[in-house]
């Protein structure tokens, strides 16, 4: 049984082309296959993050507007088996795509993946109606910020009047050195707030912008804290129960040495 | 309220039967974004089936892009489910394209083919020409084969699963606000004297130069060459109608992709110094120093 899954947040920048492109990468890696799609029409970028900007021919555009056969447009990822970009239109804008378009579309990618990943713009127009049209999960990125958790509230709202099962949420860019000072909100905090099921944190982390730059997914990196939380979170989608660490040990230095010397014991927390 | 008459003097298409085959008959002066529009109404003026499964367009001197007729027969085959078999045109540049993507048998001056039109056995246009590359070249510059100097890599076939490319349609178009200025060839060329950016498109039926860098998310559509007088590094297709004479000259090459009639290839990623044109040869786009002289 295939399964859409819609990336979303009503803000912009907090996460969700990084999130959609690691996902993605990180369920082929469980020998899933994958179509990540980039629904921001008019400001693509999920094709640079996953690098694979050279190759686009066609798009999402041209899919619908029948001028090329959906697998014309799908780029394959030669690094791994099994992953697959539709690229959004450059030259476009939100509305050559009605939902209707999207529903049909996503149905037709379902037929051949396992898993399609919609990358949603932000906002909560047409680029989001378009979205989520064929979603069958939603998943909402939030960083922990008073402005980001505002909108994710205001999505959430949304996400639960179009008849979809009860959205998960992401928190991304999360420093737990600033949580443990009181200058960030906690998961707590934002859990409090937002009342849905915790998927999985994502740390704050300089390997995503690396990463970002080479157009290779953290969550191609074994060694990289980021793509293991990615990793983490994207076998949890698939129904394993898999802890979600506090992030703290690894963050700061005088954590794990605290640790190693028995005084801090890593704390277990959900 | 009267309903909308159409104007009596708006250029009409007329709907013939020739070898009892429905034809439309495309005069030049009727604006192609009518075109559907006028042949809806047409078909709707008919008993239902009269017109019969399958059909021709005759667009006589009318010049008429790759894409503009693929979204013609796209529209009579999804809106009437009536297949374009037929095309009566003298646009050379599209006949190829006609015959071989299309499957249209052309018709010149109502006559049938010469035996020099008919459709080739063998379209594998995309397929990398030269035999020393049996791998698809890969797209990873670290694990590619080091291009020879100078050659672009051809995109892998397996990128394009059926060797057709056609024009993106650009929405976001830049007008072509200078008038293109008429040349004795009666070649026209649109000066755009600014960068392009990315989410910018031009699409112009003749050659295009560009006062500036093309950015990458950029593009450019021409049916003649492009001359980039910046550094170029978003998408150009140049001979867009098919014309694989066609070139892309720039001041800096470090292009996303390069496309040339049907051919599409991704140049590598560390750009040389100085101008350079990238044009067909032997089948393949390649890459050259550019010498104060046009290629060929
Ligand atoms: N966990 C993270 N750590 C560090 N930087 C991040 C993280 N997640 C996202 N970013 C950065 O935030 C910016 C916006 O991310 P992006 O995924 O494009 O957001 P969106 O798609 O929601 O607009 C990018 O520059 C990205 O590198
Ligand atoms: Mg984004």
């Amino acid at each position: 049984m295939s399964e859409c899954l819609v990336i979303t947040s009503g803000k912009g920048g907090v996460g969700k082309t990084t999130t959609s492109a690691n996902l993605a990468v990180a369920l082929a890696r469980e020998g899933k296959k994958v179509a990540v799609v980039d629904a921001d029409i008019g400001l693509r970028n999920l094709d640079v993050i996953l690098g694979l900007e050279n190759r686009i021919v066609y798009d999402l555009v041209n899919v619908i507007e029948g001028q090329c056969r959906l697998k014309q447009a799908l780029i394959r990822d030669k690094r791994i088996e099994g992953l697959f970009l539709l690229p959004a239109a450059q030259t476009r804008d939100k509305n050559a795509v009605t939902p209707d378009d999207m529903k049909k579309l996503v149905d037709d990618l379902k037929e051949l993946h396992d898993y399609v990943i919609i990358d949603c713009p932000a906002g909560i127009e047409q680029g989001f109606k378009n979205s989520i049209a064929g979603a069958d999960r939603a998943l909402i990125v939030t960083t922990p910020e008073v402005s980001a958790i505002r909108d994710a509230d205001r999505i959430i709202g949304l996400v639960e009047a179009h008849d979809l099962p009860e959205p998960e949420l992401i928190l991304n860019r999360y420093r737990a050195g600033m949580v443990g000072r009181g200058d960030m909100l906690g998961r707590e905090d934002v859990l409090e707030i937002l009342a849905i099921p915790l998927l999985g944190i994502v740390p704050d982390h300089e390997d995503i912008i690396i990463s970002a730059n080479r157009g290779i997914p953290a969550s191609f990196d074994d060694d990289s804290v980021v793509g293991a939380a990615y990793r983490r979170i994207a076998a949890r989608l698939g129904g394993a129960e898999i802890e979600i660490p506090s992030f703290d040990d690894k963050q700061t230095f005088w954590g794990s040495v605290a640790r190693w010397m028995g005084l801090a014991p890593a704390r277990e927390v959900m | 309220m009267a309903p909308p008459t159409p104007a009596l003097d708006a250029p009409q298409i007329l709907l013939l039967f020739r070898d009892e085959i429905a034809v439309f008959q495309i005069p030049e002066t009727v604006e192609f974004e009518g075109v559907r529009e006028q042949i809806d109404r047409l078909i709707a003026l008919e008993p239902p089936d009269a017109l019969g499964p399958t059909c021709r367009l005759d667009l006589g001197e009318r010049p008429i892009t790759l894409l503009d007729l693929r979204r013609l027969v796209h529209h009579l085959d999804q809106t009437h489910s009536i297949e374009v078999t037929g095309l009566y045109s003298s646009t050379q540049a599209i006949h190829r394209f006609a015959q071989r993507e299309l499957k249209l048998k052309l018709f010149l001056d109502g006559t049938p083919p010469p035996e020099d039109l008919m459709p080739q056995p063998e379209p594998t246009d995309l397929e990398p020409a030269s035999a020393t590359a049996p791998e698809a070249p890969d797209v990873d510059a670290s694990t590619a084969p080091a291009p020879q100097a100078g050659q672009a890599l051809d995109l892998d076939p397996d990128d394009i699963l059926d060797a057709e490319l056609q024009t993106p349609t650009p929405s976001d178009e830049l007008e072509p606000e200078p008038e293109p200025a008429e040349e004795e060839s009666g070649v026209r060329t649109l000066h755009v004297p600014r960068t392009l950016r990315s989410g910018h498109a031009v699409s112009f039926d003749g050659d295009v130069t560009i006062f500036g860098d093309v950015n990458p998310g950029a593009q450019i559509t021409a049916a003649g060459s492009v001359i980039v007088l910046g550094t170029l590094k978003g998408v150009v297709h140049a001979g867009a109608t098919g014309d694989e004479q066609a070139f892309i000259l720039c001041l800096q090459l470090q292009a996303t992709q390069l496309r040339i009639g049907t051919r599409i290839a991704i140049p590598p990623k560390e750009g040389s110094q100085g101008p350079e044109v990238a044009l067909v040869r032997e089948g393949r786009i390649v890459i050259e120093p550019y010498r104060s002289r046009l290629p060929r």
